[in-house]
């Protein structure tokens, strides 16, 4: 029974990190129509942030970490997406994909393809004991935080009139711009949102890791774009349960999964992905809306 | 209010719209008939500035209108009701009408609001609902409303009829005739081309993308001309 609990903490701590991180890449996707495959660097861009940060107070470590990632979300927006705004899907993904390389690259350069270890305060370790459960106050801290995000997203999608008009711009792009919506300002408040998120994901991620490598943001970011293709791709909160999904899946696979076969989860961990899309090509939430592209 | 000249439209090399000249005086009510694929829609929307002309200028309160975005055509005081309605359907009633009314402050929106409620007052009692849970008459309102809460100079509107039972068609025009005396101008786009050129001062023919017939209600009174061109006798 203690070991089962021990497991559910688990998955409910990387199913809420992959959460954050596909609800990132949904946000775009359900403005733009694109799978932001950069977005993997923002958390990069996060984690060197934290580094170079290393030893100041923590408050100004984790908001200027936050901050950052929103800027650099917002300026990848203005330079990089802006230009190529009305592009076919294909083009927009290129272009995604060469940010993801020049950015990786640039960081090789700065910072070296070394690992850089560093340690965040040491209450994200704190070890926390319920009855016979041990678990670290990142898992805590992890759920917490999810829960936060995902209830302060959802309130300023329903309550907020900028929250009103991008709901609104999911739907339908260009009706909402004959409706005097302002396409810059619903894109680019997006981005900044979807750089919060990544900036979570990245001090979750450094916490977890104590380290930044420039392809560090490789990883999460495929996990993003599996959860949101799970949840339904456009729908947030078919992101926030593809994450989720995809987080307990892992973890059981980790339970299950004989010695021998370990070190093969993430082939059992697709196999299973490949075989719910063949059982539900739609993904676990159909969005009634059909997106418009800009 | 609306100067159109030459205007050519392309969808790739194929030419949709060609060398269109239109004209919509301030206080008018114009009409543009014409069958399906006549090139009807594709004007609306590149008035609108959805998309960009082959050639050829629009001008919108005499400043052209190439190079701007929707959204600024729209403060400027041009709105449209889309053919179809495009009502945001995963919003409710009154998420739909508070968009266009998002400059206003709180209390001008909400008297804003309480007009077109006024004016279409089967929008009333719905305003939690999703709008896609809406009949097809209600949702042609709740269009119609959306576009005149953003205040407009020029309304554009595209096949309003469209797929209505004829007491509803009878509703619309009636609150058209009611915007008309407002001193809203007009475009209208539609296929019910008797209902069209009976309401508007004057009218134009599009067929395969060219005006083939012009006139004003009185000179287009005479229904068998107004056939002929539609089916492109003349």
């Amino acid at each position: 029974m203690t070991d089962f609990l021990q497991h559910v903490v688990d998955a409910l701590s990387l199913g809420s990190l992959y959460a954050v991180l596909a609800i990132g890449i949904a946000l775009i996707f359900g403005i733009m129509n694109l799978i932001n495959f950069a977005y993997g660097e923002l958390i990069m861009i996060g984690a060197y942030t934290l580094f170079l940060l290393d030893g100041t107070p923590w408050p100004f470590q984790l908001a200027a970490c936050l901050l950052v990632t929103i800027i650099a979300a917002v300026l990848m927006e203005r330079l990089a997406f802006r230009p190529f705004r009305g592009a076919s899907a294909p083009v927009l993904l290129v272009t995604s994909f060469a940010l993801s390389f020049a950015l990786q690259s640039l960081a090789t350069v700065i910072f070296t393809s070394r690992a850089k270890g560093f340690s965040l305060p040491s209450w994200f370790d704190d070890p926390i004991t319920i009855g016979s459960i041990d678990f670290s106050s990142l898992n805590l801290i992890t759920f917490l935080v999810m829960v936060v995000l995902v209830g302060g997203l959802a309130a300023f999608l329903q309550r907020s009139m900028l929250g009103i008009q991008m709901r609104a711009a999911a739907e339908n792009f260009r009706t909402a711009q004959l409706v005097g919506v302002r396409s810059n300002v619903v894109i680019a408040t997006a981005f900044a949102l979807s750089g919060l998120f990544a900036g979570v994901a990245a001090i979750l991620i450094v916490a977890q890791g104590g380290t930044a490598t420039p392809s560090m943001g490789s990883g999460p970011v495929l996990i993003a774009f599996v959860a949101t293709i799970i949840g339904g791709l456009g729908s947030l909160y078919g992101a926030a349960y593809g994450g989720f999904f995809l987080g307990v899946l892992t973890v059981i696979l980790q339970v299950v999964l004989p010695d021998a076969l370990a070190p093969y989860r993430d082939a059992f961990l697709y196999a299973g992905v490949v075989l719910i899309l063949l059982l539900r090509p739609q993904g676990l939430i159909v969005v009634k809306s059909r997106f418009e592209r800009v | 209010m609306l100067e159109i000249e030459k205007l050519t439209l392309a969808y790739g090399k194929a030419p949709a719209v060609s060398d269109l000249d239109l004209t919509v005086g301030e206080g008018e009510a114009v009409s543009l008939i014409g069958p399906n694929g006549a090139g009807k829609t594709t004007t609306l929307t590149a008035i609108t500035g959805l998309i960009k002309p082959a050639s050829g200028t629009i001008r919108f309160k005499g400043a052209p209108t190439g190079g701007r975005k929707p959204e600024s055509l729209v403060r400027d005081g041009m709105a449209l009701v889309p053919e179809g309605r495009q009502i945001f359907s995963t919003l409710t009633v009154g998420e739909n009408l508070r968009l266009p009314a998002a400059d206003l402050s709180r209390a001008d929106a909400e008297s804003a609001i309480q007009r077109e409620l006024e004016r279409f007052p089967a929008l009333a009692s719905r305003l939690g609902d999703p709008a896609g849970g809406l009949s097809g008459g209600q949702q042609q309102m709740l269009a119609i409303s959306r576009a005149l809460l953003c205040r407009p100079q020029l309304l554009l509107l595209d096949e309003p009829s469209l797929g209505l039972a004829p007491k509803i068609v009878d509703d619309v025009f009636e609150a058209l005739e009611g915007l008309r005396t407002e001193g809203v101008t007009i475009l209208l786009v539609e296929q019910n081309a008797i209902r069209a050129s009976q309401f508007a001062d004057r009218t134009y023919v599009l067929n395969a993308g060219r005006v083939v017939l012009s006139g004003t209600r009185e000179e287009l009174a005479d229904a068998e001309l107004l056939t002929d061109s539609y089916l492109g006798a003349l």
